[in-house]
């Protein structure tokens, strides 16, 4: 039943002077202050928003990934290799490597440290490669691989600290690149290169390649990364292991890719088959009942409460106010004039009498010396908070002297 | 809309099917099922906005009684209303079970009894009342609110009444027709009679006595018809709370027991709440029942922040009498209201009636003066002693003005106030 907005409440826009337009405005000002907080708010959320995706964009950190250019990154290899003439694919997960690799002819560069791969996968990934380089790869993934390569511990300090190795082989990558940079892990093949074992045998190196070219190690990531390659041999060496295929898959494992197996059996498989549905109509029916208990038989009644304010609120502001700001002076003044009143009033005082007649008074009413009721009523000045204190306790024990003798 | 338990308890069953067959097709129909019962007890629920209401509620009302506030239903649409009705008063209405439960059968009424018991003087307001119609299942329900504002003046308590009969008997006997024969006090010539043993020698009327051989005695009998002027400040000194009572209720407590005094004294009471404006006005001209009609008026007043203008106190007076007249101004002593508003126009009321101030004076002052153990309590007694001295000065002021001043806590201001009435007319000063 809503009932149509009469015409004379329609805003007549022709004839509005700047009195009107100015109307206008503060009208939308006061609704846009209405509507602030919503406003902001959705600022923020679009801000966020913003912020996530230009951050998102730059999200590719992985070590060694081809379109990471941070220092630890290989893009500066990957371009390097494309400029050669070299198809470099970057897969991004198992399933699409097996299918590069399987459309055949084409070479895969294995990155792994964290064995996300099981066996079976690393096998099947060698079925299809025409050539797997492998960058510190483990123990599994040599035994799949690359089974007469083996691992040989990590590479001595004495020689990272010296910084490069020397080929030492007659392999044509390492003639080419000479030295390389010296780090990672070493390994043992039938062709070891960059041996960083010294005269002991066998040797073991950096680089090390199966006997029949259908597998290489790359020993050392920093042989890659973007950080390095430039150093000694390092591109060199890179790019002749890298580039033999016409198409090389670059490959960084994912968690995702890690096989799915036989799950340990969970508790909740043995529960009975009803619990579940049980559980969501659980749901439904407190749905139900929250709306049963939560609908109120009409809206809230408002209370009007009138004002109401302690009597005793200005006293009490006016103490502090005293104490704030140390106001001894003021304050004993006020509770000398309250004794002196009261006093003048006991001892029978008139309204006109002097403060010299109250303490004449009161020593003849108590029998202590006029001096000293002198001294206690007008001449004391308090100096101190604890002063204050006693000196007001000696006013009211003097008026209950004279109050109750 | 709205639903009943019986529908969670509908729903609730379900779980039974579902253990017994047990997968998503259970859930989905018993949920159909229950949105079908839903949905015909919706349809078969009488229309809430087809019920003509009516609210039963006395005029006024007093503090802390049961007040009876029934709702009257009509329905008239063509299926019986089960209806749950609530009324929708402000809290401090005290309603004592807000959800009443009706049944209406199709073009007849019923009344749904209700009792409020209000705990807050003043008008008291609701604003709509809410129908929820429920389905001949009784499992869900249409909800309507209806706007229908009403209101209930709930009068002063008057708890001062106590005071009344002792206080009038008071009256009574300088009135001189108290059964305890004194020399009425007064200085109207009432009537002579005889001479009883006891009486002042003083009034004996040699004159009358000469001629009827008897000793024949005067008496009088204190003014009457005079008018009593009550002025009642609502400003915002009205608003401070002493013990347990805004300064405004004491007020109108002592306003209440001085009118019905002055009215047992044969005197015409007029009174007026105001701060900066008029608020409320109560004529002796009128006939009807003096204390309801203050008890109307003081009713709905409540303390407002604002400075009391003491400036039209002439004018109103004025207005309600040029003869000579008591003055009651009910307001507080605070030394900045009263120096700045009350003592320039004091003198135009003097010059004319007899004034007398009435205030409520603090005990919660005299506590913090006696309190005095620690540095803050020292500093707060010196503040309460301010205070009281700065009250003490006003009082001074005003007494030296002439006008008279009655500064009681709140219990005692009412009879103090009465006191000081019978004071001023036994002393023929009315």
């Amino acid at each position: 039943m809503s009932a149509a907005a009469p015409p004379a409440a329609q805003p007549e826009h022709t004839d509005r002077t700047s009195a009107g337009s100015a109307a206008a405005s503060s009208a939308l000002r006061s609704r846009l202050r209405a509507w602030r907080l919503w406003i902001i708010l959705s600022f923020v959320l679009l801000g966020g928003v913003v912020l996530t995706l230009l951050t998102s964009q730059d999200a590719d950190r992985a070590r060694l990934s081809a379109s990471n250019a941070a220092p630890e990154g290989a893009q500066a290899a990957v371009r390097v290799l494309q400029a050669q003439g070299v198809n470099v694919v970057e897969a991004e997960d198992y399933a699409e490597a097996l299918g590069l690799l399987g459309e055949g002819g084409a070479a895969l560069l294995l990155f792994d440290p964290n064995e996300y791969l099981s066996g079976e996968q690393l096998g099947e990934l060698g079925d299809e490669a025409q050539k797997s380089i492998l960058v510190e790869p483990t123990f599994a993934q040599l035994m799949a691989l690359a089974p007469d390569i083996s691992q040989a511990g990590l590479v001595p300090q004495d020689i990272i600290d010296a910084g490069t190795v020397d080929a030492d082989c007659s392999a044509p990558a390492a003639e080419a690149a000479g030295t390389v940079s010296a780090g990672g892990l070493a390994y043992r093949g039938p062709l070891t290169c960059f041996t960083v074992t010294g005269s002991s045998e066998p040797a073991a190196g950096l680089f090390a390649e199966s006997e029949v070219h259908s597998a290489a190690v790359l020993g050392y990531t920093g042989l890659l990364a973007n950080e390095s390659i430039a150093e000694n041999g390092n591109a060199a060496l890179a790019l002749w292991s890298l580039g033999s295929a016409e198409t090389l898959v670059w490959y960084l494992p994912v968690p995702a890719d890690i096989p799915a197996g036989d799950a340990p059996a969970s508790p909740f498989s043995l529960l009975p088959a009803w619990v579940d549905p049980l559980l969501a109509w659980t749901l439904v029916v407190a749905a139900l009942a929250a709306f049963w208990r939560g609908r109120r038989l009409g809206p809230l009644a408002m209370e009007p409460m009138p004002v109401v304010v302690r009597a005793a609120e200005t006293a009490e502001g006016r103490a502090r106010l005293y104490q704030d700001s140390r106001a001894l002076d003021r304050a004993a003044d006020s509770l000398r004039a309250g004794t002196m009143v009261r006093l003048a009033a006991r001892l029978r005082l008139g309204p006109g009498s002097s403060a010299a007649d109250v303490v004449q008074a009161a020593a003849r009413s108590t029998g202590r010396s006029a001096a000293e009721i002198d001294s206690l009523l007008n001449r004391h000045r308090p100096v101190s908070d604890s002063d204050l204190v006693a000196w007001s306790q000696e006013l009211t024990y003097l008026e209950e002297e004279i109050t109750e003798p | 809309m709205a639903i009943s338990h019986r529908l969670v308890i509908l729903a609730a069953l379900g779980a039974v099917a579902v253990v017994l067959f047990p997968g998503t097709g259970t859930i989905l129909a018993w949920l159909a099922l229950t949105a079908a019962a839903a949905g015909v007890d919706l349809a078969l629920a009488a229309p809430p906005l087809e019920t003509r209401l009516e609210r039963e509620l006395p005029e006024s009302a007093r503090l802390d009684e049961d007040v009876p506030a029934a709702l009257v239903l009509r329905n008239e649409s063509s299926r019986t209303l089960r209806a749950a009705v609530r009324d929708a008063w402000q809290p401090s209405a005290g309603q004592l079970r807000s959800e009443r439960r009706v049944t209406v059968p199709a073009g007849e009424a019923r009344r749904a009894p209700g009792t409020l018991r209000p705990e807050r003087r003043g008008n008291l307001h609701t604003a709509a009342v809410t129908i929820r119609s429920f389905g001949p299942l009784g499992l869900a329900a249409r909800q309507r609110t209806v706007p229908y504002p009403g209101t209930l003046r709930v009068l002063p308590p008057f708890r001062s009444k106590r005071h009344l009969p002792a206080k009038l008997r008071r009256l009574r006997e300088i009135d001189g027709n108290a059964s305890v024969q004194l020399r009425g006090a007064g200085t109207e010539f009432d009537s002579l009679r005889d001479y009883v043993r006891g009486d002042d020698v003083r009034s004996i009327d040699w004159r009358a006595t000469a001629r009827r051989r008897d000793t024949v005695v005067r008496t009088w009998r204190p003014e009457r018809d005079r008018r009593v002027i009550l002025l009642l400040d609502t400003s915002r000194t009205a608003a401070a709370r002493i013990l347990d009572e805004p300064r405004l209720d004491t007020g109108i407590e002592a306003a209440l027991l001085l009118g019905m005094l002055a009215q047992g004294g044969g005197d015409r009471v007029d009174f007026a709440a105001f701060d900066r404006r008029v608020r409320a006005r109560v004529d002796s001209a009128a006939k009807a029942n003096l204390l309801s009609r203050l008890a109307g008026a003081m009713a709905p007043l409540d303390a407002e922040l604002i400075e009391a203008d003491f400036s039209l106190l002439p004018g109103l007076v004025a207005s309600v009498s040029s003869r000579r007249s008591l003055v009651v101004l009910i307001t507080s002593l605070d030394a900045g209201a009263v120096e700045e508003g009350l003592l320039p126009v004091l003198p135009a009321l003097l010059a004319k009636h007899v004034v007398v101030v009435a205030s409520v004076r603090d005990p919660a002052l005299d506590e913090l003066r006696a309190h005095r153990t620690s540095a803050s309590a020292v500093f707060r007694a010196a503040a309460a002693e301010r205070a009281l001295l700065d009250r003490a000065a006003v009082t001074a002021q005003l007494k030296s003005m002439g006008a008279e001043v009655v500064d009681e806590p709140p219990h005692e201001l009412p009879p103090k106030l009465a006191d000081m009435y019978i004071r001023l007319k036994a002393s023929g000063r009315l």
